[in-house]
């Protein structure tokens, strides 16, 4: 819809848009000492830095219209183009001749300027909401390296990511998605080191979005996913502006969802969810065992406790007759099934859990010290549960803690439970079915177009290059090529030498 | 976009012919040779291997001769439309009757080793359900699912191979050439049915990636595999000796069973061992599944694949369920290999083949007419 030519019409036309909204500030003033033009300005109090606009475009604007000659005032356009031009001491401005757009941009913090007349308007960038801050990363912790985390704000994240790559190929794509939330998107990623067709491909399922509002990015994970019945996540979402910018050197995109403090990186395969921001800022042969012990855990978090009732309920000969017999006694008097017995632990487990993440972080710790030990120690001395039992579910969770990515966590946490119910019907042979049930699963999943599995599955695609960073962590000198999300065509990392021996190389 | 829309590489295909044909036929394969040739029982094995890497080049020409075509599609060009669907039905009830036969046996074996009071059906269900799953999700994710499988089924198997070789007696495996050739020929004979399922290459045209280098990656696949045979059987007959190889069904297992892992917490590592036969079996009654699914789909040319997976699978829990005992089984399942398992692993590529080569002569001459 074009601007009005006539002021109050466009006032009229804000009045009615914002009617009951106490937090709009708008103002009708004269231009020029003539006072036969008026101009017009609106904001959300609150969204904007009132002293850009107060001082740096109003005061400005007004004292550069005294100094005008009377004829400028009789033609509207002149008169907007040279407040435009030269009004104002502030940059970040633009022309607009949509009434819609001027709105939306009032709308996510922006201030419009009306010209009697003119037809256009000033849309004046000075967004000053309020907002935390870089804040510290309390998700994705490590030992080593920055600790800066995402903002809500999605132009300081932005500015996160600039900060680390500072390379004019890193391109920012902005969208607005959702009807009434007017949710800013950003697509972060390097030009020429990009896959194009991954790239359209994301473009494609945001375009794909209609919805009303987004809040979060994990909303905007879910619309964009492959395949939404997995319990698995096929997009990988940091905290980490560093994570970020590796993911975006390695020719991944990252989309930045505005008031929210994560970003997420596509495409994303299992093995980068084992991946952590410090596994590059220490030696490779300790980075390796870690890899190695991630792996493990999540064996250990995903099968343990199926294991332990296929074997205790079905093949119990398996075990060395001292353990066997240890096992035995330990369950004595246990008036509940092994299965019944770790699938109580497991819900209680996950209760606490649960509890503790909700609850503020100096109780939360206090309800895993309560439920850990104290309800533990008591249902063994209840007779309800084995001691075994509490060690398996103990374990169980402490490897789920060892892995990186929360959302994988949560896939294993499911997929738990079709395990255990597996393996209580039909033991090892449950058990192995239900692994090859989830390994059916995995294997046909896909992150915009990557198998989920790569480089374990499919690894040729790349060369095999892509297993230098799985299990192992080879040293970064030898990781000569992009992984598989860069182009083919600009695939290449580093050219670095061959390090050591400096001495004899001199 | 990165993954070929279902297409597999060459390296998939190796897997899943590995998986396929390897590891179930092979549990009952020294007594089987030991039984026709005693302690030269491996030798009918490496006949055997020569046997399937003649069927091999035999199927990957025919593959060659009619890249990128369904098995229905090409047959047809060749026989006609009623001839391809003849020989598209024969296939499948093959395929139909491979699943039944091994998933039958695999359920005495787990009845045997796992679970002994756990009723037939529940165990066809648990498996048939996870073959149709497995078949369900296409030939892509077959493929890298068999280039995951591999290894979890490769890596034991040989570490424990390996751990027997100490408690071997080789003298078990002499003298050589004991048996005459008719004997040996005969445990050839039988060695060669434990490379059923090599037909599933018959169908693997449209599904490939990257023809150029097929043939030589199934052959390649074959030898191995029949290198794994030929020393599994030998393993076998030599630590237990040629007489109670023969008085076990399943010696494999049996000598699995009693090797001694060092340093082991695992006591009796049968169980365990079975959980790779498992991936085995899976891997045989899914590739049944998906290609007899897949030809039957071919012929009647309507509905989804998945409906015919689903069709499928009562057919194989039926047929899986008649014979009444394991004797029964085996007895039925030598029938089955000397009319279906023949005709289907040699009759059909070989005449396929020299139905292909004919058309390709007559083509080059009808084209150097057409240029003369």
């Amino acid at each position: 819809m074009k601007i009005y030519h006539n002021l109050d019409e466009i006032i009229a036309y804000f009045d009615n848009a914002f009617k009951n909204s106490g937090d709009i500030v708008s103002r009708k003033f004269h231009i020029g000492s003539s006072l036969s033009r008026f101009g017009f300005i609106i904001y959300i109090d609150g969204m904007i830095d009132r002293q850009v606009v107060e001082d740096r475009v109003l005061t400005q604007m007004l004292a550069s219209a005294q100094r005008l000659p009377e004829h400028f005032f009789n033609e509207p356009i002149s008169l907007f183009d040279t407040l435009k031009e030269g009004g104002m001491t502030t940059a970040d401005l633009k022309e607009e001749e949509d009434l819609e757009k001027a709105l939306n941009a009032i709308l996510t913090g922006d201030a419009a300027i009306f010209v009697d007349g003119a037809c256009k308007a000033i849309i004046v960038s000075a967004k000053g909401f309020p907002n935390r801050g870089v804040n510290e990363a309390s998700i994705e912790v490590v030992v080593q390296g920055s600790n800066e985390a995402f903002s809500d704000v999605m132009r300081i994240n932005t500015a996160l990511l600039r900060k680390r790559v500072r390379d004019v190929n890193l391109k920012i794509e902005q969208s607005i998605v959702g009807r009434r939330t007017q949710t800013n998107v950003a697509l972060c990623y390097l030009d020429d080191v990009v896959r194009p067709v991954v790239l359209d491909e994301v473009k494609k399922r945001l375009e794909n979005i209609d919805i009303d509002g987004i809040l979060d990015a994990g909303v905007l994970e879910e619309l964009i996913e492959e395949d939404i019945s997995s319990p698995f996540p096929q997009c990988q979402i940091t905290e980490r502006p560093d994570k970020a910018a590796s993911g975006i050197l390695e020719g991944r995109i990252a989309i930045l969802v505005d008031n929210s403090p994560t970003a997420i990186l596509v495409p994303c395969t299992m093995n980068s969810l084992f991946q952590a921001s410090d596994d590059y800022s220490q030696g490779w042969e300790i980075m390796s065992f870690v890899r190695i012990l991630r792996f493990g855990a999540a064996f250990f978090a995903l099968a343990l406790p199926g294991l332990y009732i296929a074997i205790t309920t079905f093949h119990p000969n398996m075990l060395p007759t001292v353990l066997a017999f240890k096992m035995a006694a330990a369950r004595e008097n246990i008036p509940l099934p092994a299965v019944m017995e770790v699938i109580m632990m497991e819900f209680a487990f996950e209760l606490l859990r649960e509890a503790g993440l909700r609850l503020p972080r100096p109780i939360g710790s206090s309800i895993g010290i309560i439920g850990g030990i104290i309800v533990g120690e008591a249902a063994v001395q209840a007779g309800l549960v084995s001691p075994i039992v509490v060690i398996i579910v103990a374990l169980t969770g402490i490897a789920s803690f060892a892995i990186p990515n929360y959302a994988l966590v949560s896939g294993f946490r499911i997929t738990k439970f079709l395990i255990i119910g597996l393996s209580a019907v039909l033991g090892l042979l449950g058990f192995w079915i239900a692994l090859l049930i989830l390994l059916i699963h995995l294997a046909s999943l896909k992150s915009f177009g990557l198998p989920y599995m790569f480089p374990f599955a499919a690894g040729e695609i790349n060369g095999f290059s892509d297993f230098k960073d799985t299990l192992f962590r080879a040293p970064i000198v030898f990781m000569k090529k992009r992984p598989i999300y860069a182009n083919p065509e600009n695939c290449d990392r580093q050219h670095t030498g061959k390090l050591g021996n400096w001495h004899k190389k001199e | 976009m990165f993954a070929l829309n279902n297409k597999i590489s060459l390296r998939q295909v190796q897997a899943l012919l590995f998986l396929e044909i390897f590891g179930f036929g092979v549990t009952a394969l020294p007594r089987r040779t030991a039984e026709h040739a005693a302690q030269d029982g491996w030798l009918g094995v490496v006949l055997a291997v020569f046997g399937a890497l003649l069927i091999t080049w035999l199927i990957t020409s025919v593959v060659k001769l009619n890249i990128g075509q369904t098995f229905y599609d090409y047959t047809k060009k060749l026989f006609g439309g009623f001839i391809a669907s003849v020989f598209c039905l024969l296939l499948s009830i093959r395929f139909i009757l491979l699943a039944a036969f091994y998933l039958r046996i695999f359920a005495e074996i787990t009845q045997v080793v796992m679970l002994p009071t756990t009723p037939f059906f529940v165990i066809f269900i648990a498996v048939l359900s996870l073959a149709a799953y497995g078949a369900s999700k296409g030939i892509e994710a077959r493929g890298r699912l068999a280039e995951m499988l591999i290894l979890i089924v490769l890596l034991p198997l040989i570490f424990v191979f390996g751990i027997s070789s100490k408690e071997i007696d080789f003298t078990n495996l002499l003298p050589l050439f004991a048996a005459n050739s008719t004997e040996i020929g005969k445990a050839g004979y039988q060695a060669f049915f434990a490379f059923g399922g090599i037909e599933f290459l018959l169908l693997i045209s449209p599904f490939l990636s990257r023809p150029k280098g097929f043939r030589k990656s199934a052959m390649g696949t074959i030898a191995t595999m029949g290198g794994f045979m030929v020393i599994i059987t030998a393993v076998t007959i030599a630590r237990f000796g040629p007489l109670n190889v023969v008085a076990h069904n399943w010696p494999v297992l049996k000598m699995m069973d009693t090797v001694s892992l060092p340093g082991s917490i695992i006591d009796r590592q049968g169980a365990l061992i079975m959980t790779f036969w498992i991936i085995s079996a899976y891997a045989i009654i899914n590739a049944a599944l998906f290609f007899s699914s897949l030809l039957l789909k071919d012929v009647a040319k309507r509905g989804k694949h998945i409906h015919y997976i689903l069709l499928c699978l009562p057919i194989i829990a039926l047929a899986a369920n008649i014979p009444s005992d394991l004797d029964q089984v085996y007895e039925w399942f030598n029938l089955y290999n000397n009319t279906f398992g023949v005709a289907t692993m040699v009759g059909l590529p070989l005449i396929i083949f020299v139905a292909s080569m004919i058309r390709k002569g007559r083509d080059k001459i009808a084209q150097q007419k057409a240029n003369i």
